[in-house]
C-alpha cells in the first residue's frame, strides 16, 4: 500500500496550470477515487471529472491553499455523486457493479482473484453503512494509511473530531463486517 | 468516548489480532480492499486524452452558447409568428363558421381567396423563394432565384415568372385558371421551384444533364428533373477519395469500438464492432490499435484465454504502453501455467525501468513464476529486491510471507 504524503510534494507555483496539476496529482486522485469509490465506481470517469471541475474552478483557487486539499474535496464529492448514481442504477435493476479487468489484477490465481474481489465488495458494503462523514475518514486512515494529522490537513477537520469519528467508524465497521461475513458463511 | 485530543485509534490492519476475533476478520477483509489495483500510467494517459478532448470542446463553449441562444431566439420568433398568424386567421374562420349555417368544408388557400374576393386579382407568386432544389432527389443546381417583380401581379403577358418553371404537384394535369383571364395560375404554397438552366445559370454540362428551360406556356405540364439523368463526371482524385473514405470508415469503426468499451462499458458490443472491423479491414495500419482494444475488451469480459491468444501474437515495444501490456501478458501467461514464457515478459519490463509501478507488478509476477517453476533461489533474490525497492508496496506483506516461509525451509 502506498502511503500518501500530502506535504511531500512541492507546492505548485502560481498561476496553477491544469496540465501541471494533472501531471502532479493525477495518480493521487486516481488512488483516492479507487479507495473511496470501491468497485461500483469507474475510477477513470472520476479522475476525468475531477480535473474538469479543477479546470473550471482554476480561477477560484487561492494560491496559498494546497492543491491536494482542494482536489481531495472535489474527488470526495464526485465519488459520492458516482456512488449515488450506482445505487440508483442498482435500484432500477441495471448493472450494479463494474467488474475490473482481470488483467489489471496482480493476483495470479483466479481463485485468489475471486476471493479478493468478494472480500473487497464486502468491505465496501460494510463501509456504505458507515455514513459519509465517517466513511471518507475511515478510508483515508485504514486504506490510505494516513495519520490523523495528515487527514486533518487534507480535510480541514479538527484532529479531535477525526479521532472521535474514526473510533466510531471502526466500531461500526467491525460489527458490520462481522454481520456480513456471517451472513455470507450461512448462505454458502 | 474520550474527549482527549491526544486520543488515537489503532489501525485494524498491520496489527496482531486474536484469531477469529471480529477485528481479525475486518483486518483480513481490509487487506483485500487495500490491495485493489489503482489505475496505472496507461489508464491515466487515457484519461489525459479524454480530458484534452473535453477541454478543447469546452474552449468553444461561447460559440456553443451563442448557437443555443440563436436557435432559441429563432424558435421563439417562428413560434410567435405562427401564433400570430393563427390568432389572425382563427377569428375569421370562427366568424364565418358561425355566420353560415351550412357546415364549412375545409377549403384550400385558393378556395378561400376566391371566396373572399373573387373579383380581385389572385396572388400568384409569394415571397422570395428559398434555395432552389431539384424535385426528385435534392440535387441543388441553381442559385436562389427571387421572384421577378412582374410575377407578383398576374398579367396576361406574364402570368408566371419567366425565370422559373412552376409546378403544382397536387394539381398535376389540372391547371388552375384565372377566373377572369383564363390564364394558368398557381399559388405560392403549391409551388415547387425546379432548377432552370439558362444562359445566366452557371451549370456545367458535365455536372448535370437537365431539361431545357421551360417557358411559361409549358409550366402547367409537370417539369421534373429525373435523378437518373444527373450524372457525375469521373473526378481526377477518385482513387484518393476512396482510400481516404476507407480510412475514415476504419477510424470510425475503431472509435466506435473504443467508445463502446470505455464510455458505455459494453465490451460485447465493442468486440462485435472489432469483428466487423477485422472482417472489412485486415492488415491495415490501424490493426495494432484494434488488437489492443480487443485485448482490453476481452479482459473486461474476463476472457483471459482469448486475450492471451491476441497478446501472444503481438510484438510489444519498450514504450510505457508496451510495458504495461507485457505485464498483463506475463500475468495471463502465469495464470495459464506458462510461467517459463511469462518470466521474459516480466524481465522485459524490469529491464527498462526497475522502480515504477509496472516494475513493482512485474517483480511480484516474476517472484510468483519463479516459485511455481521451483527456482526458489532466484525467487528469494527477487523478493529481497522487491522489499528493497518497494518496502511499503502493495505486495510487500505477501513477499515478506514468501521470504519467511523460504527461511523456514
Amino acid at each position: 500500500m502506498v502511503r500518501l504524503q500530502p506535504d511531500a510534494r512541492p507546492a505548485l507555483s502560481a498561476p496553477l496550470d491544469i496540465g501541471e496539476l494533472y501531471r502532479t496529482h493525477a495518480a493521487t486522485v486516481a488512488r483516492w477515487a479507487t479507495r473511496l469509490g470501491g468497485p461500483s465506481v469507474d475510477v477513470e470517469d472520476v479522475v476525468h471529472e475531477v480535473f474538469l471541475v479543477a479546470h473550471r474552478r482554476l480561477r477560484e483557487f487561492r494560491p496559498d491553499a494546497k492543491p491536494t486539499t482542494w482536489l481531495f474535496r472535489t474527488t470526495d464529492l464526485i465519488v459520492r455523486t458516482h456512488r449515488r448514481r450506482a445505487r440508483l442504477r442498482a435500484w432500477l435493476g441495471r448493472a450494479v457493479a463494474r467488474e475490473e479487468p482481470a488483467g489489471a489484477l496482480a493476483v495470479v490465481s483466479p481463485v485468489e482473484d475471486l476471493i479478493e474481489r468478494e472480500r473487497t465488495q464486502l468491505v465496501y458494503r460494510a463501509m456504505d453503512a458507515l455514513g459519509e462523514k465517517y466513511r471518507s475518514l475511515f478510508v483515508l486512515y485504514e486504506l490510505e494509511g494516513m495519520s490523523g494529522e495528515e487527514i486533518a490537513t487534507l480535510t480541514g477537520i479538527n484532529p479531535s473530531t477525526i479521532w472521535v469519528r474514526l473510533h466510531r467508524a471502526r466500531a461500526r465497521f467491525v460489527a458490520r463486517v462481522q454481520t456480513l461475513a456471517a451472513r455470507e458463511k450461512d448462505s454458502t | 468516548m474520550s474527549q482527549n485530543p491526544r486520543f488515537t485509534v489503532d489501525r485494524l490492519m498491520g496489527r496482531a489480532h486474536r484469531p477469529g476475533s471480529p477485528e481479525e476478520t475486518a483486518a483480513r477483509h481490509l487487506y483485500s480492499a487495500a490491495n485493489r489495483p489503482v489505475p496505472g500510467a496507461v489508464a491515466l494517459a487515457r484519461v489525459r486524452g479524454r480530458l484534452n478532448a473535453s477541454l478543447s470542446r469546452r474552449s468553444g463553449s461561447p460559440w456553443r452558447w451563442k448557437t443555443i441562444v440563436a436557435v432559441f431566439a429563432l424558435g421563439m420568433s417562428l413560434g410567435g409568428a405562427t401564433a400570430a398568424a393563427i390568432w389572425r386567421v382563427l377569428p375569421g374562420i370562427t366568424k364565418r363558421a358561425s355566420a353560415t349555417a351550412a357546415p364549412v368544408r375545409p377549403v384550400d388557400r385558393i378556395g378561400r381567396a376566391r371566396a373572399r374576393a373573387p373579383e380581385a386579382p389572385l396572388p400568384v407568386v409569394s415571397p422570395p423563394l428559398p434555395e432552389t432544389r431539384a424535385v426528385s432527389d435534392g440535387v441543388a443546381l441553381a442559385r436562389p432565384i427571387a421572384a421577378a417583380p412582374s410575377a407578383r401581379k398576374p398579367s396576361p403577358s406574364a402570368p408566371i415568372a419567366p425565370a422559373m418553371a412552376l409546378v403544382a404537384p397536387t394539381q398535376a394535369g389540372r391547371p388552375l385558371r384565372h377566373p377572369s383571364t383564363g390564364d394558368t395560375v398557381v399559388t405560392a404554397h403549391e409551388v415547387v421551384p425546379v432548377p432552370v438552366v439558362s444562359s445566366t445559370t452557371n451549370v456545367r454540362s458535365s455536372d448535370a444533364n437537365v431539361a431545357p428551360p421551360l417557358s411559361s406556356t409549358a409550366a402547367p405540364a409537370l417539369a421534373r428533373v429525373d435523378s437518373s439523368s444527373v450524372s457525375v463526371g469521373a473526378a481526377p482524385h477518385a482513387r484518393t477519395t476512396v482510400a481516404s473514405r476507407d480510412l475514415a470508415e476504419e477510424a470510425r469503426l475503431l472509435g466506435l469500438a473504443l467508445q463502446q468499451l470505455h464510455r458505455d462499458h459494453d465490451a460485447r458490443a465493442s468486440l462485435k464492432t472489432l469483428d466487423e472491423h477485422a472482417a472489412r479491414f485486415s492488415g491495415t495500419t490501424l490493426k495494432p490499435e484494434a488488437d489492443l482494444t480487443r485485448v482490453e475488451a476481452l479482459l473486461a469480459l474476463d476472457r483471459r484465454g482469448d486475450a492471451l491468444v491476441v497478446l501472444d501474437g503481438m510484438w510489444l515495444t519498450a514504450t510505457s504502453r508496451g510495458r504495461s501490456l507485457a505485464v498483463v501478458r506475463g500475468e495471463l501467461r502465469a495464470g495459464a501455467q506458462r510461467c517459463p514464457e511469462a518470466i521474459p515478459d516480466f524481465s522485459q519490463v524490469l529491464d527498462v525501468s526497475p522502480a515504477d509501478t509496472l516494475a513493482e507488478k512485474a517483480l511480484h509476477g516474476r517472484i510468483a513464476c519463479l516459485i511455481s517453476i521451483g527456482e526458489n533461489g532466484a525467487a528469494r533474490a527477487d523478493a529481497q529486491t522487491y522489499l528493497e525497492r518497494f518496502p511499503s508496496g502493495r505486495f510487500a506483506s505477501e513477499v515478506r510471507r514468501v521470504l519467511t516461509s523460504a527461511d523456514r525451509h
